[in-house]
């Protein structure tokens, strides 16, 4: 991974249950200058969501109680979220087609964080 | 939509540093994975990270090597100053040498995770070494914490394509986390056998990946740690080629009238007999036959070079003018301790090397008494054999039998048809007042060859085999014995 350039700080809501892979992207999207907030599954991301003003989503697919793709479902429905950038980042290999063309952009997990550095300098 | 990116696994490797590691690890480090290199002090942890570092420099990456020892890196880095892959000039260009101790006193396991983070990103490494995790094993309360470290390494191996070697001591049980959450686990050691140690290294678990199995030979020495593979695990597994009808002369007198014209290319012969026989000085004929596009190599642990080329010169054999121009060389150990992977591996090394067609082994018995493991060595020398063979080399191996006069040469081998296609006997034999000398074709492959037993001379110009062997009647009952003789 190379040094990258100082990026506009961004904030970042990332819905994913599984704990180790979350803390390590607040830990490193943090060093990058970002501001993350964790959600465990989509109910909890879309409480998150009302309260903070969210630059970008980064979403897991599979997760307890609500899953990525009604995560998904729920924003583009919802009027003061459907602008948001969505990236969907799992490791399911064939995410619902309707899913994946309401995101921006798709990561199959294990990817490397500099693709999604770019994604988020991309996207917002 | 942004177009899907293809999954990444970790499929591609780093070079350790050591052809012979990577060899073992089938290929090379996992990249982008967690790998455990376990030993108990001394054992060769911390050379075997920082070659792997800065060959990782040579390739163009960076290392953060972060240890958790309360150790001076100056000392660190001057004992490997020593040692021949280290760079000067890459320290704090390439590999970073950082403490996280007073990190994980002050802040614990999450500490280090952040200061993990922010110099990988800061260096632009790909990769970690971190010197003394069991430091980290003593400060974290709980399995599971500790657990729940090698797991957050591996997602940050993951995510910043690093690869991430963890050095620890040797005193856990194999059922402990560490083990369990790695992606490889490495076994460096030193085994002790007689008065003899003797370094190893042993992979015990590389995720989705072969490896060789079982303990490989490892040596630490101003190169810096070299592993050996086990010479029964990467030689003599692929089918032999088609055996050529081309033959090879021994450069004896009346000897290739006996054995259909030659010896037979490819082939591997034991030569066996006592002590002054004469078995050398076949080798030696054998190696006069050499020329610049089939050169030949004696490798000995009898006499040296010196010693032999004055045998050479004696007989009036022209080896000298061959080893002078490179055509043959003489490659001379001590018949003292050695390390049979060690030896092979050279062996085999020069053989590809100089394109050698003709060798000579002097002699498997000096061979096997180097070692600290004998009972390994009739498989480790069917495997080298097939491996010479493989190669294009003819051999003679020269093999010392106890006894002088006796006709049963007792062999310590249990499978001689494993080692050699060929078994040509020389023996003393009592004629009259005279100690002479015979020998016989016990075995041949797929050739005709005269049984009878000939009588042979060695004087100028070497060995002459003559007639059949006829005793003179007053030689049946030898005057004397020695241990090994049997009664005829």
């Amino acid at each position: 991974m190379s040094p990258s350039e100082p990026a506009a700080s961004r904030t970042i809501l990332l819905a994913e249950d599984e704990p180790g892979f979350a803390e390590a992207m607040v830990v490193l999207l943090d060093l990058e200058g970002h501001h993350v907030l964790h959600a465990v599954n989509g109910h909890a991301a879309l409480e998150l969501l009302a309260l903070n003003r969210c630059d970008l989503i980064v979403t897991d697919y599979s997760m307890p109680g609500m899953s990525g793709d009604q995560l998904v479902r729920a924003v583009r429905a919802d009027p003061a979220l459907r602008n948001i950038p969505i990236v969907l980042a799992t490791a399911v290999q064939s995410p619902d087609p309707a899913t994946l063309s309401a995101v921006d952009a798709y990561l199959r997990k294990p990817f490397m964080l500099d693709r999604l550095i770019g994604l988020i300098a991309k996207l917002t | 939509m942004d177009p899907a990116g293809p999954a990444r696994f970790p499929s591609d490797r780093l070079g350790s540093g050591d052809p012979g590691l990577d060899r073992v690890l089938s290929g090379g480090l996992l990249r982008s994975s967690v790998i455990l290199v376990q030993g108990a002090p001394g054992a060769g942890k911390t050379v075997l990270a920082n070659q792997i570092a800065f060959g990782h420099a040579r390739n163009g990456g960076k290392t953060v090597y972060l240890t958790l020892l309360a150790e001076s890196h100056a000392r660190l880095t001057a004992y490997m100053g020593q040692l021949d892959f280290f760079r000067a000039d890459e320290v704090s260009r390439s590999v970073h040498y950082l403490s996280g101790y007073s990190v994980l006193v002050d802040e614990g396991v999450k500490g280090i995770l952040r200061l993990i983070g922010r110099e990988l990103k800061a260096h632009g490494a790909s990769m970690l070494v971190i010197d003394g995790l069991f430091t980290l094993e003593e400060t974290v309360e709980e399995d599971t914490a500790f657990r729940k470290f090698i797991s957050d390494l591996g997602m940050y191996a993951e995510l910043m394509d690093c690869t991430v070697l963890l050095l620890t001591n040797g005193k856990r049980l194999p059922t402990s986390p560490e083990f369990t959450m790695v992606d490889a686990w490495v076994e460096v050691g030193r085994l002790s056998v007689d008065y003899r140690t003797q370094r190893y290294v042993e992979v015990h678990k590389l995720r989705g990946s072969a490896f060789l199995s079982g303990r490989h030979t490892a040596r630490i020495s101003e190169h810096g740690f070299t592993v050996y593979p086990r010479i029964e695990t990467v030689m003599g597994q692929s089918p032999a080629p088609a055996c050529s009808a081309g033959r090879l002369d021994s450069g004896i007198d009346g000897l290739d009238d006996l054995i259909g014209g030659g010896i037979g290319e490819r082939s591997s012969t034991l030569i066996s007999g006592p002590t002054g026989v004469g078995k050398t000085t076949v080798g030696l004929h054998f190696l006069s036959g050499a020329s610049k596009d089939a050169p030949g190599l004696l490798f000995g642990l009898h006499e040296d070079a010196p010693r032999l080329l004055s045998k050479a010169d004696a007989f009036g054999i022209g080896l000298r003018r061959m080893v002078d121009d490179g055509t043959v060389h003489v490659a001379w150990h001590p018949p003292t301790e050695h390390a049979l992977d060690e030896l092979g591996h050279r062996l085999i090394g020069l053989v590809r090397e100089r394109g050698i067609r003709r060798l000579v082994v002097d002699s498997i018995n000096a061979w096997r008494q180097t070692t600290a493991h004998p009972d390994r060595f009739g498989r480790y020398l069917a495997a080298l054999t097939h491996e010479l063979r493989l190669n294009g080399c003819t051999s003679l191996l020269m093999l010392e039998t106890p006894g002088l006069v006796s006709v049963n040469q007792k062999m310590d081998f249990t499978s001689v048809s494993s080692l050699a296609e060929n078994l040509i006997t020389l023996r003393y034999a009592m004629n009259g007042p005279t100690l002479a000398r015979a020998l016989a074709v016990v075995k041949l492959r797929d050739q005709p060859f005269d049984p009878r037993v000939h009588s042979f001379t060695i004087g100028h110009g070497g060995i002459r085999v003559g007639a059949v062997y006829s005793p003179q009647p007053a030689s049946t009952a030898p005057p004397w014995t020695s241990e090994g003789d049997e009664p005829e």
